[in-house]
């Protein structure tokens, strides 16, 4: 009984881990201890243009990789489009 | 002073010269691939972009737009079409700059509703405000009303961008009059920016003494968008050379024969 309960423990606290982001108002899952350059990377965004704002800030290129990521965050990612 | 100096002479915006007076947008094409095309007919330097949400799981390679036209290549005018309230609309400059890696010439337009798509005038200054004081050199699109251009270049916007007409409408000049006070006043570059139709649109606008022109939906809509662009390059060539030519005055009343009067055979 004592080694289910840590099983379901660990469970839990497995989940809890998963941080849940909002992306350009959308929910999204990451791994725990992911930053912004992660994130990037699982969003197929690496070598092109894109600019980052993290609740309500812009992030910058050079702080990407430095930047982590908490539960909650919203994030913006936006990128040029056609336009007049 | 002959023809071939008066094309070169450059227009200056910002402090950097262009040897194109036409500025066209990247919207309503039908891929890339004619954005490009069209593009390279018009011989513009200066390009618009809009700066919106990246499509979340999007297919890797998929192309993008800088892909196509590389800031390399171009100078990038990131807008803020969409934008009603000033807070928007600087937001989405500052996020344009850091996309940008710090370029500073922007396209401010804050709209007042999505019908007409009109300049809402009090938040376009108090974005262009805050936007002129954080380092930003704002060409702003704006009515046609000299007393609200010469505010925002007081203010110290780049270039005053009046609209000919409502924004994708095609309908040209619809106020020469304002936009001739305009332009006869500013002391910054005006430009006219929405409702050109046609080519003859905008020689018009070039001929009235206008810096240069911008336009998007009269190229990217006409049926030929390639061959639309090449007759803008033409038009606005055209009409800079007749504005600096200095056209003859109009007789209203009396013609004027062309040929001798004397040594008729009857």
């Amino acid at each position: 009984m004592r080694s289910v309960c840590i099983a379901w423990q660990f469970f839990r606290g497995s989940i809890q881990a998963m941080l849940e982001l909002q992306i350009n108002g959308k929910p999204q899952q990451v791994a725990p201890g992911s930053n912004v350059a992660n994130l990037i990377g699982t969003l197929h965004l690496e070598g092109k243009r894109y600019a980052i704002e993290l609740n309500g800030e812009i992030v910058p290129k050079s702080r990407h990789a430095v930047t982590g990521l908490n539960h909650g965050d919203k994030l913006e990612v936006v990128i040029a489009v056609g336009g007049g | 002073m002959n023809a071939p100096e008066i094309i070169a002479e450059p227009l200056v915006i910002a402090g950097k010269s262009y040897r194109s007076r036409l500025l066209v947008g990247t919207g309503k094409y039908r891929d890339f691939a004619e954005t490009r095309a069209a593009i390279d007919a018009s011989g513009s330097e200066i390009i618009t972009v809009a700066i919106r949400r990246v499509n979340i799981g999007q297919n890797a390679n998929e192309p993008s737009l800088l892909e196509y036209l590389p800031p390399s290549q171009f100078t990038i005018l990131p807008n803020t079409a969409g934008c009603h309230t000033a807070k928007d609309a600087v937001r989405t400059l500052r996020l344009a700059r850091e996309l940008l890696d710090g370029h500073s010439l922007v396209k401010l337009e804050v709209l007042a509703n999505d019908e007409t798509l009109f300049p809402n005038m009090p938040e376009t200054l108090i974005a262009a405000r805050e936007l002129v004081a954080d380092g930003f050199q704002v060409m702003v699109y704006c009515t046609d009303d000299p007393v609200q251009s010469r505010v925002l270049e007081e203010i110290g916007c780049a270039a005053i961008m009046p609209l000919a007409s409502l924004i994708g409408s095609g309908m040209g000049i619809l106020n020469p009059w304002n936009l001739e006070i305009i332009i006869d006043r500013a002391k910054v570059p005006v430009l006219v920016d929405a409702g050109i139709g046609t080519a003859s649109d905008a020689a018009v606008a070039m001929e009235m003494g206008c810096d240069a022109v911008l336009m998007n939906t009269a190229i990217a809509k006409a049926k030929n968008p390639v061959l639309m662009a090449s007759a803008m390059k033409k038009a606005v060539e055209a009409g800079r050379e007749a504005f600096l030519a200095g056209r003859m005055p109009k007789k209203i009343y009396q013609g004027s024969p062309s040929s001798p009067a004397e040594g008729k055979i009857s």
